[in-house]
C-alpha cells in the first residue's frame, strides 16, 4: 500500500428494487485503488463484481439505487454527492470504462472514429477536426493498422479484437485517472485477449493509469494486477496481494476459484468446479453467505455473518477459518462434507 | 446498390403496369359509362350516347381498346379525358403538384410530431406524461381523417379564425400580393389540411417510435455513450435515436400508401384540388383515362415510397448499405 | 348533393326587377363608387365544360349565363307569355300568321373575341342545339321549332310548326347564343370534350377569367362589353364540399352559397354577417309505382296494378311529420307532379291525407289481412313484401327511405330498400327494372315537361321517360289542352283537371318540394334576386365603397397569368 489512494469506495450498496424483492447487488463493499495501481476485482457472474464498477460512475439503471451512506471517494471529492453534470464531467474523462462485449458496446450506426472522438469533443469541446485527429492517433496506440481508413469505418466492418481496441482507445483518449475494465477480454479468443491485456499493461505504463481489472478469469488476475478483490454474495470474502492469493487462498471460495483455473501446463482431465452456484441476491443466506456451497461449513456459519479478518499484510478474509484455523486440517482428513453434498442437488444454475 | 435500385425499379415498373392495367379492366368494368354517369343522362336518347361511345372509341371491343390504351401508354399518352377538354394527363398535371405538397408536407410533420413524442415518451416510459401521450395517440390513430378534419376545421377556422377553411391559396387575393405574400399565403392554406393528415399518420409513428427506442435505450452501446460522459438528452437524441430511426423509417415508405388514401378525405373537407378529389370525381363520372392516370399516380407515389424507405434505411443504417 | 333526378335545367323564370337594371339608362351608371368588388360564390358540382347545350346541373347555368346570352329573358313574374326583357335581341316581332317570330340583334353586340354578333350566329346556334348527337336534353322543347333564318346580318327569324303557348319562351330564352366563328369546325360527336367548353367565349357581361381545375371558376368583368360593364370586377366560383361549406361561409371565405342542407342552413344563418334568403322549390321526389311487371310492359304488376294497395300505402304515410323531421324548413310535402312555384300549379288540389286506420282497413278489404302471430300482411299466402330502388348518391332520400320503411311496417308491410350507385340507379330506371322507385325531378316553370314523364306516349316508348308505365288518356288530354292555351289563365283550368287527374290515380307517393336557401354576404347588394334565378342580375350588383373587403379593392388588375 504504497501508493496514495486515487479511489476510495466505503461502504457501498447497491440495492435492486424489484417485483420479486430487494436484490442487495452490492452489500456493503469497501476498497481502495492506488495511483498507477492495478485492482483485480474476480468472482462469478453475479456476486456483484459488475455493479460496484458501474456503481462508481453512477450507471447503475432503474431499478437499481444506491443506497445513502455509501461513499466513493475520488480526486477528493464523493462522486455520490455530485449533481448531473459534475458526474457527466468524471465519466469518461478521468474514469473511463472498458465494456465487455465488444459486438454490442459500441453504437452500429456511428463510426468508429465518430465514437472516440466524441468523447474529446464533450470533454475538451475539441473541434470536429481535432477530436478526429486525436481519435485516430488513439487507434494508432491502441495498435489498429491503416488507422485513419479504420476510423472511417463502422463497428460491423471490424473484427472483435479491434473492436476491443477501439473501445481501449475510447476509454484512454482522455488521459482518465483510473480505468475500470469490465471482463474486456472474455469475448475473444486466446490469443487475441493476450495481445489485449498486453496492450492495456503497456498503456497503464506509458500513461500511469489506474485500472479496476475486473473478470471471473484468474487468469487474468495473475497476468496484470498487483492486488485482488474476491467477491461474493455482494461483499468482498477476501483482499491480498496477488502473490499471497495464489500462494496462501485463505476464504474457501478462493480456493475454489483457484482450484477451477486451467492452468498452462498442468493437464486436467476436467476443471475441478465449485459445486453449487450463487444464490439469488433477494435472498441471501443468513451467516456466512457461502456456507452452502463451502466445504468447512458448520454451525457457526449459519449463525454468524462472518467480518473481514486480518490474515496478513493487507490480506483480509470474511471466514471464519481465520477464527478457528483448526477446522479447516480437521476437513482434510474428514473428506466430503455433509453440508457441500446437500448444496449440489438444490443449487443448480 | 445500384444494382439494386435497377432492380427496385424495373420491380416497381411492373407494379405500375399491373395497376393500370388492373384499373382500366375495373373501370371499365364498373356499371355504367362516361356518358351514363349522371342520373339526368336518361334524357339523352340511346343512339346519342351510341354515338359518343364511337366517337371516343368505347364501342370497340375490350381488348381492341386495351391494347390501343397500352400503345398510348408505351408513348407516354393517356388518352383524352372524356369529360373535360384536353388530355388526361394535363387534368393529372394540375392536381398532382397539390397532393404532392399536402402529402410532403403531411410526411415530414408526420414524422417530426411522431418521433419527437415518442421520443419523448420512451425518455420518460411509465411516467404520467407518457401515459397520456400514449392513450392520446391511441385515440388520434383511431380517428377518421374526416372528423380529425372537421375538427381542426372548427377550432383553427371557425372558432379561432387562424387558418382558411379550404382552397390552396386566396381565390382573389392571392395574384395581387408579394412574393413573400403568396408563400405565406399558399402556407397558410396548406396548414390544416397537411396538420389533419399529420396527426393521424403521427399517432402510429409516435407508438412506434416509442417501442423502437424502448428497445434500443437498455442496450450496452447507450451504456457506453453515458460511461462517455455524454449528456442524457445527446444520449437520448444521437445515440440511441439513431438506432431506434432504422424501424421507423421503413415506416415511412410504408405509410405512403395510407397516407394517400388519407389524402383523399383531407383533400375533400378542405376543398383541395388534388389527386384524391380529381380521382373520386373522375370515378363518379367514370372518367376512364383520368381514373386510370390516378391510378397509376397512387401506383407511382406507392412504389416512389418504397424505394425510399429502403433509400433513407440505407442511409441511417450502415450495415444495411454495405448489402 | 343537390336533391334533383331528371333535366336538371333550371330554366331562368324571371328577371323581375332585372328589367329595369338591364335597361340601359341605370346600368351606365356614371357612379364609379358602384364599380369594384370581387364576390366568392360556392359551387357543389364543377361543370365539365361550359359549353350551354351539355348543360348537365344548375352550377354551370349560374356561369353560363354570366358569360352567354338568350335572345330575351324571362320577365321578373315568370310569366311564360308576357313580359320579356330585352337580351342578345333589343326588340322582336310576331309574323302575322304567329308561326314565326322575328328577333331584331342589338346591332352594338359582339363577341368577347372581337367579332360582331350576327343573325348567322343564332341560326347555328339552334342548329347545334336541335341537333340530337350534340345531347341537348331538353331538345323535345325544341320540336316544334321548324329552322330558324337569317333575314339579314342582325335579323334572325324562328319559323314553327305550329302555334302554341310557349312559343316565345322555346325560342327566346332556351338557347343561349353562341359564336359560329369559334365552333363551327368542331365535331359534333365530340362536343363534351371540346376546347371551347373550357374556353368559352360569348356575348356577356362577364368573360372567364381562369380556371382551377377542381378548385374555381374566375369570372372578370368584360370591360369593352356593348352593355357595359357589371359593376363586381370578378366573381368567383369556387369548388366546395358540403361539410365545408358552413365554415367557409362563416368565415367569410364564401360570399354566397346555395344551401340544401338544414344543418349548414341553420349554421350559416345565424351568422350575423350573412343574410338568408329562401328560393322557391322547383325539385319534387315521390315513390313512383310500376304499373307493369319489372321489365315487362305487356303484364300488370302483381302489386302495384292495384290502385287500393297504392292509395293504402299513400294513406300510411305521414307526409307532413316525415318531411319536417328531416328537412326543416328546407322542403314542403308535394301534391303532385309539379311544385308549387310552378304559374300553373295548383295547391288546392285535394291530396291523400293522412289515415294509418284508413289504411289499414283499406289493405283488410283488398284481401291483404295480418294472419295471427305475423308481422306482414298476406294475401292467398303471399306476403305483402317489395323493394323499393334508392341511389345511394341522394343522401335525403337514403334517409327517408329508412323512416318509410319503419312507418309502412306498422301497417304490416315488409320493403327492402334495394339502394344502388348513380348510374345503376340510372340503367334501372330506365329499363323499368323496379317495383316502386324513390325517384325525383326537377321541374321547370312551365308544364310541358309533364309529357315527357306522364303520357301514354312516353310510357310505350321503350326509351321514353314515362318509367312507372302510368296511362291515362284523360290526363294526356287535359294536359294538351292546357299546353295548347294561348295564356296562362285559359290553360289554369286544364291544367288543374290533368293535376286531379293523375293524383287521383295515385302513380306515386308524392312526397316533398326541396327548396334552397340563399346565404349571401351582408356587404353585397343584390338586385333582381329573382324567384328561381338568382344569379340573373349579377351584373348589376354591387358593394359599397364603404362596406368593402381586402378582396374588394384588387381591382381588375390581372396579375401573372
Amino acid at each position: 500500500m504504497t501508493q496514495p489512494a486515487l479511489l476510495t469506495v466505503s461502504d457501498l450498496r447497491t440495492y435492486f428494487y424489484t417485483g420479486a424483492g430487494v436484490a442487495r447487488a452490492v452489500d456493503g463493499v469497501s476498497f481502495t485503488i492506488g495511483t498507477g495501481e492495478t485492482l483485480g476485482i474476480v468472482g462469478e457472474s453475479g456476486c456483484g463484481k459488475s455493479v460496484t464498477a458501474l456503481s462508481i460512475l453512477r450507471l447503475v439503471q432503474q431499478p437499481g439505487r444506491i443506497e445513502p451512506g455509501s461513499r466513493i471517494m475520488f480526486e477528493n471529492q464523493d462522486l455520490l454527492q455530485l449533481d448531473g453534470a459534475g458526474i457527466r464531467r468524471v465519466r469518461g474523462n478521468r474514469i473511463a470504462m472498458i465494456f465487455q462485449e465488444p459486438m454490442t458496446a459500441l453504437n452500429p450506426v456511428f463510426t468508429v472514429g465518430d465514437q472516440i472522438a466524441e468523447v474529446a469533443r464533450v470533454h475538451a469541446s475539441a473541434s470536429r477536426r481535432a477530436a478526429w485527429d486525436r481519435a485516430v492517433e488513439m487507434l494508432t496506440m491502441v495498435g489498429i493498422p491503416a488507422p485513419a481508413e479504420r476510423a472511417n469505418q463502422y463497428p460491423h466492418q471490424l473484427s472483435g479484437g479491434m473492436r476491443q481496441r477501439v473501445l481501449i482507445a475510447m476509454a484512454l483518449i482522455m488521459n482518465p485517472a483510473l480505468v475500470i475494465a469490465d471482463e474486456p477480454t472474455t469475448a475473444l479468443d486466446v490469443t487475441i485477449q493476450a495481445q489485449i491485456l498486453e496492450l492495456l499493461a503497456d498503456l497503464q505504463q506509458r500513461l500511469g493509469t489506474s485500472i479496476a481489472m475486473i473478470t471471473h478469469d484468474l487468469g487474468v488476475i495473475a497476468e496484470v494486477a498487483s492486488r485482488v478483490l474476491v467477491m461474493y454474495g455482494g461483499e468482498v470474502v477476501e483482499e491480498a496481494r496477488v502473490e499471497t492469493l495464489f500462494t496462501e487462498p485463505h476464504h474457501p471460495y478462493t480456493e475454489g476459484l483457484l482450484h477451477a483455473m486451467p492452468r498452462v501446463g498442468r493437464r486436467q482431465e476436467r476443471l475441478a468446479v465449485i459445486p453449487g452456484s450463487v444464490p439469488p441476491p433477494t435472498a441471501w443466506p443468513t451467516g456466512c453467505r457461502f456456507r452452502d456451497r463451502c466445504a468447512y461449513a458448520w454451525d457457526r456459519c449459519a449463525r454468524e455473518h462472518p467480518p473481514l479478518y486480518q490474515i496478513g499484510v493487507g490480506h483480509v478474509s470474511r471466514c471464519h477459518l481465520a477464527d478457528e484455523p483448526e477446522r479447516r486440517t480437521a476437513r482434510a482428513t474428514a473428506q466430503v462434507s455433509p453440508a457441500a453434498q446437500a448444496a449440489v442437488p438444490g443449487g443448480g444454475a | 446498390m445500384r444494382r439494386f435500385l435497377a432492380r427496385r425499379l424495373a420491380h416497381g415498373a411492373a407494379v405500375i403496369f399491373i395497376a393500370a392495367s388492373l384499373s382500366f379492366l375495373l373501370v371499365h368494368l364498373a356499371p355504367g359509362d362516361p356518358f351514363s354517369s349522371t342520373l339526368d343522362s336518361a334524357a339523352i336518347s340511346p343512339s346519342v350516347k351510341a354515338a359518343w361511345r364511337a366517337a371516343y372509341g368505347l364501342d370497340r371491343p375490350l381488348l381492341e381498346q386495351y391494347l390501343r390504351f397500352l400503345g398510348q401508354l408505351a408513348r407516354g399518352d393517356l388518352g383524352p379525358s372524356l369529360l373535360q377538354p384536353g388530355p388526361a394527363s394535363a387534368a393529372l398535371a394540375g392536381a398532382v403538384p397539390n397532393t404532392l405538397v399536402l402529402m410532403g408536407t403531411a410526411l415530414i410533420l408526420s414524422f417530426v410530431i411522431g418521433i419527437g413524442v415518442g421520443s419523448w415518451q420512451a425518455a420518460r416510459a411509465g411516467s404520467g406524461g407518457d401515459r397520456v401521450a400514449g392513450n392520446a395517440s391511441l385515440v388520434v390513430a383511431s380517428l377518421p381523417e374526416f372528423w380529425l378534419g372537421a375538427v381542426l376545421l372548427l377550432v383553427f377556422a371557425l372558432r379561432f379564425r387562424v387558418f382558411p377553411a379550404g382552397g390552396v391559396v386566396d381565390l382573389v387575393m392571392h395574384d395581387s400580393l408579394s412574393p413573400a405574400g403568396r408563400v405565406l399565403d399558399r402556407l397558410r392554406h396548406l396548414a390544416l389540411p397537411s396538420l389533419t393528415l399529420a396527426l393521424l399518420g403521427s399517432a402510429s409513428i409516435a407508438r412506434y417510435q416509442r417501442a423502437a427506442l424502448l428497445d434500443v435505450l437498455p442496450q450496452d452501446f447507450i451504456r457506453t455513450a453515458r460511461a462517455k460522459g455524454v449528456s442524457d438528452r445527446l444520449v437520448l437524441w444521437r445515440h440511441a435515436l439513431r438506432n431506434a430511426l432504422v424501424p421507423t423509417i421503413v415506416l415511412l415508405g410504408l405509410s405512403l400508401p395510407t397516407l394517400l388514401g388519407g389524402a383523399v378525405f383531407v383533400e375533400q373537407v378542405f376543398s383541395w384540388p388534388g389527386l384524391g378529389r380529381l380521382a373520386a370525381a373522375a370515378f363518379h363520372a367514370r372518367d376512364y383515362q383520368v381514373v386510370i392516370g390516378a391510378t397509376i399516380m397512387g401506383a407511382v407515389l406507392v412504389v416512389a415510397g418504397g424505394i425510399l424507405a429502403d433509400l433513407l434505411h440505407a442511409a441511417v443504417d450502415p450495415r444495411v448499405r454495405a448489402q | 348533393m343537390r336533391e334533383s333526378i331528371g333535366p336538371r335545367i333550371r330554366i331562368l323564370v324571371a328577371c323581375a326587377l332585372a328589367a329595369a337594371a338591364c335597361d340601359r339608362g341605370t346600368t351606365k351608371s356614371d357612379d364609379a363608387s358602384a364599380v369594384g368588388g370581387s364576390i366568392i360564390i360556392a359551387m357543389q358540382n364543377e361543370p365539365r365544360s361550359l359549353l350551354p347545350p351539355l348543360i348537365n346541373q344548375i352550377d354551370e347555368k349560374v356561369v353560363e349565363d354570366q358569360i352567354f346570352e338568350p335572345l330575351a329573358w324571362l320577365g321578373d313574374e315568370g310569366h311564360l307569355d308576357r313580359d320579356y326583357r330585352p337580351g342578345l335581341a333589343d326588340s322582336w316581332s310576331w309574323e302575322r300568321d304567329s308561326t314565326a317570330i322575328v328577333f331584331h340583334l342589338n346591332p352594338k353586340a359582339r363577341w368577347q373575341d372581337g367579332p360582331p354578333v350576327r343573325a348567322s350566329d343564332v341560326r347555328f346556334t339552334f342548329g347545334l342545339y336541335a341537333d340530337s348527337v350534340v345531347g341537348f336534353k331538353d331538345r323535345s322543347s325544341l320540336a316544334r321549332i321548324d329552322s330558324v333564318t337569317a333575314r339579314d346580318s342582325v335579323t334572325a327569324v324562328f319559323w314553327f310548326k305550329n302555334r302554341y303557348a310557349e312559343q316565345f319562351y322555346d325560342a327566346a330564352t332556351r338557347l343561349l347564343i353562341l359564336p359560329e366563328h369559334l365552333l363551327a369546325r368542331e365535331p359534333r360527336a365530340t362536343m363534351l370534350t371540346s376546347t371551347f367548353g373550357r374556353q368559352p367565349v360569348g356575348s356577356g357581361r362577364f368573360r372567364l377569367g381562369k380556371w382551377t381545375p377542381n378548385a374555381s371558376i374566375e369570372l372578370l368583368a368584360d370591360t369593352a362589353n356593348y352593355h357595359g360593364r357589371p359593376n363586381l370586377d370578378r366573381v368567383v366560383f369556387a369548388v366546395t364540399d358540403v361539410n365545408s361549406l358552413s365554415t367557409r361561409l362563416t368565415t367569410g371565405e364564401i360570399d354566397l352559397a346555395e344551401v340544401s342542407t338544414p344543418a349548414v342552413f341553420r349554421t350559416a344563418s345565424a351568422q350575423p354577417d350573412l343574410r338568408a334568403r329562401m328560393n322557391p322549390a322547383y325539385d319534387y321526389s315521390f315513390l313512383l309505382f310500376n304499373a307493369r311487371q319489372r321489365k315487362q310492359r305487356r303484364q300488370p304488376n302483381a302489386l302495384f296494378a292495384d290502385v287500393g294497395l297504392r292509395r293504402a300505402i299513400s294513406m300510411g304515410l305521414d307526409r307532413g311529420k316525415l318531411v319536417r323531421s328531416q328537412f326543416d324548413s328546407l322542403a314542403i310535402v308535394s301534391t303532385g307532379p309539379m311544385t308549387r312555384a310552378q304559374p300553373l300549379a295548383d295547391s288546392t288540389i285535394r291530396t291523400i291525407a293522412y289515415d294509418s286506420a284508413g289504411a289499414a282497413r283499406l289493405l283488410d278489404s283488398l284481401g291483404w289481412t295480418l294472419p295471427a302471430g305475423k308481422t306482414v300482411r298476406e294475401r292467398r299466402g303471399q306476403p305483402l313484401k317489395f323493394s323499393v330502388l334508392v341511389p345511394t348518391v341522394s343522401a335525403n332520400r337514403m334517409t327517408m327511405i329508412v323512416a318509410i320503411q319503419e312507418s309502412l311496417r306498422k301497417l304490416g308491410m315488409e320493403v327492402v330498400v334495394d339502394a344502388v350507385d348513380g348510374n345503376t340507379f340510372v340503367g334501372r330506371l330506365g329499363a323499368r327494372d323496379f317495383d316502386v322507385v324513390f325517384d325525383g325531378r326537377h321541374v321547370e316553370p312551365s308544364v310541358s315537361g309533364l309529357r315527357a314523364f306522364w303520357s301514354v306516349a312516353s310510357a310505350r316508348d321503350a326509351n321514353g321517360q314515362n318509367y312507372g308505365n302510368y296511362e291515362n288518356p284523360r290526363f294526356d288530354a287535359h294536359l294538351d289542352s292546357a299546353l295548347a292555351a294561348r295564356d296562362l289563365a285559359s290553360a289554369r283550368p286544364h291544367a288543374t283537371q290533368a293535376f286531379e287527374t293523375i293524383v287521383a290515380d295515385v302513380p306515386a307517393v308524392w312526397l316533398y318540394e326541396t327548396r334552397t336557401a340563399m346565404l349571401m354576404h351582408k356587404r353585397i347588394r343584390p338586385v333582381h334576386l329573382v324567384s328561381t334565378a338568382w344569379w340573373a342580375g349579377l351584373a348589376d350588383w354591387s358593394i359599397p365603397a364603404a362596406e368593402r373587403l381586402p378582396r374588394d379593392r384588387v381591382g381588375l388588375r390581372v396579375a401573372s397569368r
